[in-house]
């Protein structure tokens, strides 16, 4: 898994929604320009939290991508989802902690327990 | 202190608390702490975690709903979200400070030492490219440059060091 192709590589997983990524590309006028950071905290999430986080099967699908990063060799993949994601999601009101948590991998969760010191969820 | 009690000044309540073995956490007024005038050995800051000691400095009132309520452009909104978090308590709780505690003290707030290097770089680039290009009022574009600034100190402080 390479840095530069991070979201094309979260994107592929989720073929149907094609166009809802686009959509939120464009309404938050990110690209891969910007970095994976601005991309995954404002597109990632924003897809977690509107069609994600509602179908168990694409949930899992999405974690166990994040566990793939998670466990990179190369730690500012890991770090684009501890900062983020999670700590985005972490810290949302909206978005419930007890619907996600079970679907994340032990890596993931070792990195959420960490986070949990720094923040007040 | 030893025997198992810990003496930590709780930032918010602005009192100190002891912490014995059994991790039972008690109001000093209960034990007549006041009048204890030594160092604490903790720090904790508003969300109940504790530091130690040494990193008082770093506990700092969070800026982000100060920061919001000045901002009416959204993708101004969305930056400010992703470098200030809610129950971030680190500096002004921002990403730039957060950075430079992780610079300042060895101490990296991610997983297996990972750093908020890469976000502060790519966020700073983002406002620049994207936030500062927006219609902004002249109090948004005041903000977005101080965001920026920041986030300059921060890196330029993270590769070259103070």
């Amino acid at each position: 898994m390479r840095y530069s192709e991070l979201f094309s590589s979260f994107e592929n997983l989720f073929p149907e929604d094609a166009n809802v990524f686009e959509e939120l590309k464009e309404k938050n006028s990110v690209d891969e320009e910007d970095g994976m950071h601005p991309l995954f905290g404002l597109v990632v999430v924003q897809y977690l939290k509107a069609f994600v986080l509602k179908s168990p099967v694409k949930a899992q699908r999405a974690f166990d991508f994040f566990e793939i990063m998670e466990e990179s060799d190369d730690p500012m993949i890991a770090e684009v989802l501890e900062f983020s994601v999670l700590e985005n999601i972490l810290t949302d009101e909206d978005i419930n902690y007890n619907l996600w948590i079970n679907y994340c991998g032990e890596e993931t969760k070792k990195a959420v327990e960490k986070i949990i010191k720094w923040l007040s969820p | 202190m030893g025997g198992g009690i810990s003496k930590i000044f709780d930032i918010t309540k602005k009192d100190y608390l002891i912490k014995e073995s059994n991790n039972k956490y008690e109001n000093n007024k209960n034990y007549n702490f006041r009048r204890d005038t030594s160092e604490s050995d903790f720090y904790s800051g508003p969300n109940g975690q504790v530091l130690p000691a040494k990193y008082k400095q770093w506990i700092g009132v969070n800026r982000r709903n100060h920061f919001i309520k000045n901002a009416r452009n959204n993708k101004l909104k969305n930056a400010i979200n992703q470098l200030y978090r809610p129950g971030s308590f680190i500096g002004d709780g921002g990403t730039a400070s957060v950075l430079k505690f992780e610079k300042r003290t060895g101490l990296n707030v991610g997983h297996n030492g990972n750093s908020h290097y890469q976000k502060a770089t790519e966020m700073k680039r983002y406002i620049e490219n994207k936030v500062m290009k927006e219609q902004l009022t002249n109090k948004e574009r005041k903000l977005a440059n101080r965001l920026v600034k920041k986030l300059r100190s921060a890196i330029v402080e993270w590769r070259y060091g103070i």
